[in-house]
């Protein structure tokens, strides 16, 4: 493989407030072929503050695809979804958007304000690996991104 | 007229300056029954007329003071004795020129003395009901006043009722909403701690535990699964009825047709065959028709017999809207003189195992099943939603089937489905 992110250490911002989907999450990245970094945050306060670099997140890596939870404590997966798309330093990071919703309104609300995709987290253990080993083929293999700015 | 109202006596104003002509007119209005005032002169009539209303007036023409013309004009120009009859009494005036001013004053008689006191009588009776009656009109006029500013009033007080009730219904709706969003978002959260924790610990010792513990693993994720499968399936029989979408041109034929696509696998592993008549189209949701189709074929195909390729067919047949209870004789083939409100019966026919009788109302009930999940899968809730969307459709259903000889699900559906009104039996 010639991919250039390839090359290096891969960061990946998780806002997940449930413990357990984040464990799966890591069970399901300890798999993966790529050099992964996976950071979780908990809330949508922190997940800005970490986008941002504020307070204790000074020196956190711009990271290269974030996956984020629609209901989370304190702010919500949807105001952080319109907060990082409209600056511009983080809009053209990919947001996979990643919950247990399966509404029509909440998909149709996340690509309103611009989600980069839109999934819904599977209950059985290997079909939750399975979509995010695709997540990670797809978003962090086959696409091309932007070289990171930070 | 049924006399239900005390009308008090009526008052009958008698003006004459004599004595002896008052005493007369009493004595011969005595008999009336009625109270009698005397006034003798103009300005005394005057004072009785504003203290009280009269049923007839009885006036001198020639008074003292002022004659009874002139008394009769003040009447005539005050709304309150605008109307009051008025009968002249006199000796002197018997030319065409008193008379006929006293008739241009709307007097309704002028008496020349002497007269036949018998006449004088009658004329004051016929006066004095008139005078009654009018009173009980006006009574009766307010009283239906009343009962009409009571009902204003109820019809304001149960249009309040309604107000609440609906904000009540609407706030109750949004809650369900809210409770569903939670059920669906909130409760898989923790189901897939369950069995995803479980698995790993399952793949990280693969091999190391023995059989009994990979049996309980096993059977934990399964129900975890069947959990999610449950809540899913609840969800969704909340939506039905919830959903605003409007009806719209349904044709039944393409409905099925999306049904059996979604049933492919099943169709093609049971080999079974399905069949229908010409389907009608209808005014309906589109996506509940297809469910509709898809539970009741899907169901069909799984409860078929052991050995034997289950065979369905479903008919359609026009109904008038009287028809359209499961009660009703249905008449056969009637394609003329259909009304508007008219409406379809359906049926899908299947050659499995039947129902014995006493569970054909159960299993329209939700998470009701009468098999073992080991026998049959499934969630318990396929019909339960059928009959909801059904009945979303303002429609019935219902199961006709011998144990053991097949089944036939029919539903009815009104030509103008509606979202409410159920046919009533």
């Amino acid at each position: 493989m010639d991919n250039p992110n390839n090359s290096r250490q891969i960061e990946i911002l998780m806002v997940e407030d449930s413990t357990s989907d984040a464990d799966l999450t890591i069970h399901a990245m300890e798999e993966s072929k790529l050099l992964l970094n996976l950071n979780v945050v908990t809330d949508g306060v922190e997940a800005l503050a970490y986008l941002r670099r504020e307070g204790r997140y000074a020196s956190a890596p711009r990271p290269d695809l974030i996956l984020l939870d629609l209901n989370l404590p304190k702010k919500d997966g949807r105001a952080v979804l319109a907060e990082v798309k409209t600056d511009n330093d983080l809009k053209n990071i990919p947001v996979v958007v990643l919950t247990t919703s399966q509404a029509d309104e909440d998909i149709a609300r996340a690509y309103a304000l611009h989600a980069n995709a839109y999934i819904a987290k599977p209950v059985d253990l290997n079909q939750f690996i399975r979509v995010v080993n695709i997540i990670e083929d797809f978003w962090l293999t086959v696409v091309k991104l932007p070289r990171g700015c930070s | 007229m049924p006399d239900r109202y005390q009308i008090p006596p009526a008052s009958i104003l008698l003006v004459d300056d004599d004595p002896g002509n008052l005493l007369a007119l009493q004595t011969v209005l005595l008999d009336l029954r009625q109270t009698l005032v005397s006034a003798s002169s103009g300005r005394e009539a005057l004072r009785c007329l504003l203290k009280q209303r009269f049923a007839v007036i009885l006036l001198d023409v020639n008074l003292p003071d002022m004659d009874g013309f002139e008394i009769a004009q003040m009447l005539r120009e005050r709304e309150e004795s605008k109307d009051v009859p008025i009968i002249f009494v006199t000796g002197a005036y018997k030319d065409i020129e008193h008379i006929s001013h006293a008739y241009k004053l709307k007097a309704v008689d002028y008496l020349i003395k002497p007269f036949a006191p018998e006449i004088l009588r009658t004329k004051v009776a016929v006066l004095v009901e008139l005078h009654q009656n009018n009173l009980r009109l006006q009574e009766q006029a307010e009283l239906l006043r009343q009962s009409e500013l009571h009902l204003e009033k109820l019809v304001k007080e149960r249009t309040e009722k309604l107000n609440q009730a609906i904000a009540e219904l609407a706030r109750s709706n949004a809650e369900l909403e809210q409770f569903a969003y939670v059920a669906s978002h909130d409760l898989q959260e923790p189901l897939r701690a369950i069995s995803g924790y479980l698995q790993i610990i399952e793949r990280r010792h693969k091999g190391k535990l023995d059989a009994e513990t990979d049996r309980f693993i096993t059977g934990a994720v399964e129900g975890a699964g069947r959990m999610k499968a449950m809540i899913d399936a609840l969800l969704n029989y909340s939506r039905v009825g919830r959903r605003d979408v409007p009806f719209g041109l349904v044709e039944c034929s393409s409905v099925l047709e999306q049904a059996l696509q979604n049933l492919r696998v099943a169709v093609e592993e049971s080999g079974a065959t399905v069949t229908h008549d010409p389907l009608p189209p209808l005014m309906a949701d589109n996506i509940q028709m297809v469910q509709l189709f898809q539970n009741l074929v899907g169901n069909a195909i799984k409860f078929h017999k052991p050995g034997k390729p289950p065979q369905i067919h479903i008919s359609a047949k026009r109904l008038p809207s009287s028809a359209l209870s499961p009660d009703s004789a249905l008449p056969e083939g009637e394609e003329l003189g259909v009304r508007e409100d008219d409406g379809w019966l359906f049926a899908v026919s299947d050659n499995g195992i039947g129902i014995e009788p006493q569970y054909a109302g159960r299993i329209f009930q939700i998470f009701q099943r009468l098999h073992t999940r080991q026998e049959y899968p499934g969630t318990g809730i396929g019909l339960a939603v059928c009959r909801k969307i059904i009945e979303h459709h303002g429609g019935k259903i219902w199961v006709e089937s011998e144990f053991g000889k097949g089944a036939t699900f029919l539903f009815t559906i009104p030509e103008k489905g509606t979202a409410t009104d159920g046919q009533s039996e």
